[in-house]
């Protein structure tokens, strides 16, 4: 469910992703696999991401530590042209279904919808 | 606010710049003390004696009645309000203002920025039988975002009856409008001639 990233050719040292990053990249899958969900969005100072290890970006998704043993995950999405509420919904029940098959726990899941495109998405 | 945002900032590295300046100049002074810096002492450098000279007649002009004191005075008004401009801009508000649909210390919030759901309202509230343009909708919410009002500005056809008018564009907007606790208000104006309903 929560893939590791490749192992880097040569001499390089692989290094597992830590748990908040794999829970990052989780989310952020999930989060755009929902129907009516068509990107994520990384702010306009372009801050809202998680730097995963290997030096990539995962913009729109945030994990934090919170005090009682799990992640607060905050996602900034751009949705197409459907009601928000049942959306946001979905997209909070996906993250908490994936999270717990990984056996993370994810304490609240935080949804912003920044902007709507149109079209089915 | 962005800009003034900007501009408290620029003002900040500005300000910052012209402070680093200063103690360059205060610590050229201390070293003058100890070791004689000849023409290079800052007050020589920029020629401070021939700039008191000058601020000192326009100091004089001030004093006086006449056109250089009212300059004076309406450059000083225009000081306050810059300065008044700056404190907005480097007190006022940072964060987003999101429309809260739901919000929850168990399980985290759903929520959206203005101009989406702004973009969403017009686009339903265009479906409206005898609706022929509508102006960017607005919201006046309350501090926390969690209700607070839709404001519509609607144009109609001279044969389209105002009041039925916003009844059909609230309801058509009331998918927005309930859940995220906003209560539509709808101003009805008749539109130019030549516009057709949509």
């Amino acid at each position: 469910v929560i893939e590791q990233p490749r192992r880097p050719g040569g001499d390089a040292v692989w290094r597992p992703e830590s748990e908040r990053v794999r829970l990052a990249r989780a989310a952020r899958q999930t989060a755009l696999a929902v129907r009516g969900v068509s990107a994520a969005d990384a702010g306009p100072a372009k801050l809202f991401f998680t730097e995963a290890g290997d030096g990539t970006r995962l913009d729109g998704v945030t994990c934090i530590a919170v005090s009682s043993d799990g992640y607060e995950v905050s996602l900034r999405l751009v949705a197409g042209l459907v009601p928000l509420k049942p959306l946001g919904e979905r997209v909070r029940a996906a993250v908490l279904r994936v999270a717990h098959i990984a056996g993370i726990d994810v304490v609240r899941v935080s949804v912003l919808f920044v902007d709507v495109t149109e079209g089915v998405v | 606010m962005p800009l003034l945002r900007t501009v408290a900032r620029l003002v900040g590295v500005v300000w910052m710049l012209v402070l680093a300046l200063f103690g360059l100049g205060v610590a050229m002074y201390c070293v003058d003390a100890l070791v004689g810096l000849g023409s290079i002492r800052p007050d020589r450098l920029l020629h401070l004696p021939s700039v008191r000279d000058h601020v000192g007649r326009f100091l004089d002009q001030m004093a006086a009645p006449g056109a250089t004191a009212g300059l004076a005075l309406l450059c000083g008004l225009g000081a306050v309000l810059l300065g008044l401009l700056l404190l907005i801009g480097l007190l006022g508000r940072r964060r987003e203002r999101l429309v809260i649909l739901e919000q929850d210390a168990e399980t985290g919030v759903i929520a959206a920025r203005r101009r989406p759901l702004a973009e969403m309202a017009r686009a339903l509230a265009e479906g409206a039988d005898g609706a022929t343009s509508i102006k960017r909708p607005r919201f006046a919410l309350s501090r926390a975002g969690t209700r607070g009002s839709l404001k519509l500005d609607v144009a109609r056809t001279r044969t389209t009856d105002p009041r039925e008018l916003a009844t059909a564009v609230q309801t058509a907007v009331e998918p927005i409008a309930e859940p995220f606790g906003l209560r539509p208000r709808v101003r009805i104006r008749l539109g130019d001639s030549g516009d057709r309903a949509q």
